[in-house]
């Protein structure tokens, strides 16, 4: 499993961090996807979460280590804001467990549904949504170079390019007589 | 690390970490813990489609039966207290991408690219600046 998940490429991460974000924007109305959709989109979203944090489970450990120690600002600030992302987004997928009208009840179980929880999963899913947009503008660097990264690979395992083309990044297999 | 603190035991302590945070949420808020019940009418059953809300005096409906009919007993059998309305009736088309991606652009882009800027003109220029002796 180690080593499965250690060679997991950053293509893999990649992948799964925007389908976390096409997932969470699928959330945001659920009068437009449905509720059925919706609340099992929201359980699927609640379990990645496990393997998201799983896979950044180095930094969670080396931050938590020193949360008490001096840490660079941006650290601190990232340390902070996923300490509360993740906190609003337990109690979001929590409370919309606690009021969901279809996806339980369709494996039998009743749920409350009672207005407060309601209150509670829509001001912790407003939250995470503001927070996420942080989140992603924190980690938005990573992201720009894994994509270049990503893109550097994949022109340098195509040797029919040209230089300039690889140089740029380029993914396009152009005809070798162009 | 070895593996079973790298791999196998990050899950369970998220997990734990979320029920906790969970748990103080609801005691907060309800001043108990959440409970949920197996309905009877799953253990008999008689269970509208995707609702599973028992049919009082109706025969069980078979998930594999006439869809119009699945679909009329499910909408009479909608409990609705919660004020949430019928959203399981999902409109369709370009209007929806329109929507999702016009709110997602104001409750994620906005904040998003506010914290980006921030980032990029107090934090990183300050952390790029030479350390002096």
């Amino acid at each position: 499993m180690q080593r499965f998940f250690s060679r997991m490429p950053l293509a893999g991460r990649l992948i799964l961090d925007t389908g976390m974000l096409i997932a969470t924007i699928a959330l945001i109305d659920p009068h437009a996807s449905g509720l059925s959709v919706h609340e099992w989109v929201g359980i699927v979203l609640g379990a990645v979460l496990f393997v998201h944090i799983t896979l950044n489970w180095q930094w969670v450990v080396a931050v938590t280590k020193k949360m008490f120690a001096s840490l660079p600002r941006e650290t601190r600030i990232n340390q902070i804001l996923n300490g509360l992302l993740f906190i609003f987004m337990a109690v979001a997928v929590g409370s919309g467990i606690a009021i969901s009208e279809e996806a339980l009840p369709s494996l039998g179980i009743l749920t409350s549904g009672s207005r407060v929880w309601m209150n509670v999963h829509g001001l912790s899913a407003n939250a995470s949504l503001i927070l996420i947009g942080a989140h992603v503008a924190m980690n938005w660097q990573w992201v720009m170079r894994t994509v270049r990264r990503i893109a550097g690979k994949t022109v340098r395992k195509n040797p029919s390019l040209r230089p300039a083309q690889a140089r740029g990044g380029i993914t396009v297999n152009l005809p070798t007589g162009a | 690390m070895t593996a079973f603190m790298r791999w196998i035991a990050p899950p369970f302590v998220i997990l734990a970490a979320a029920i906790v945070v969970f748990a103080v949420t609801s005691i907060g808020a309800t001043g108990s813990l959440p409970r949920g019940s197996i309905s009877q009418a799953r253990l008999t059953s008689e269970i509208a489609p995707a609702t599973g809300v028992r049919i009082s005096g109706q025969a069980p409906i078979a998930r594999t039966g006439n869809a119009n009919a699945n679909a009329t007993a499910g909408a009479i059998a909608r409990p609705g207290p919660s004020g949430r309305g019928n959203l399981s009736q999902s409109s369709n088309g370009i209007m929806v991408l329109v929507t999702l991606l016009t709110k997602s652009a104001l409750v994620i882009g906005v904040p998003g690219l506010a914290t980006y800027l921030a980032y990029v003109f107090f934090l990183q220029r300050r952390d790029e600046r030479p350390v002096l002796a």
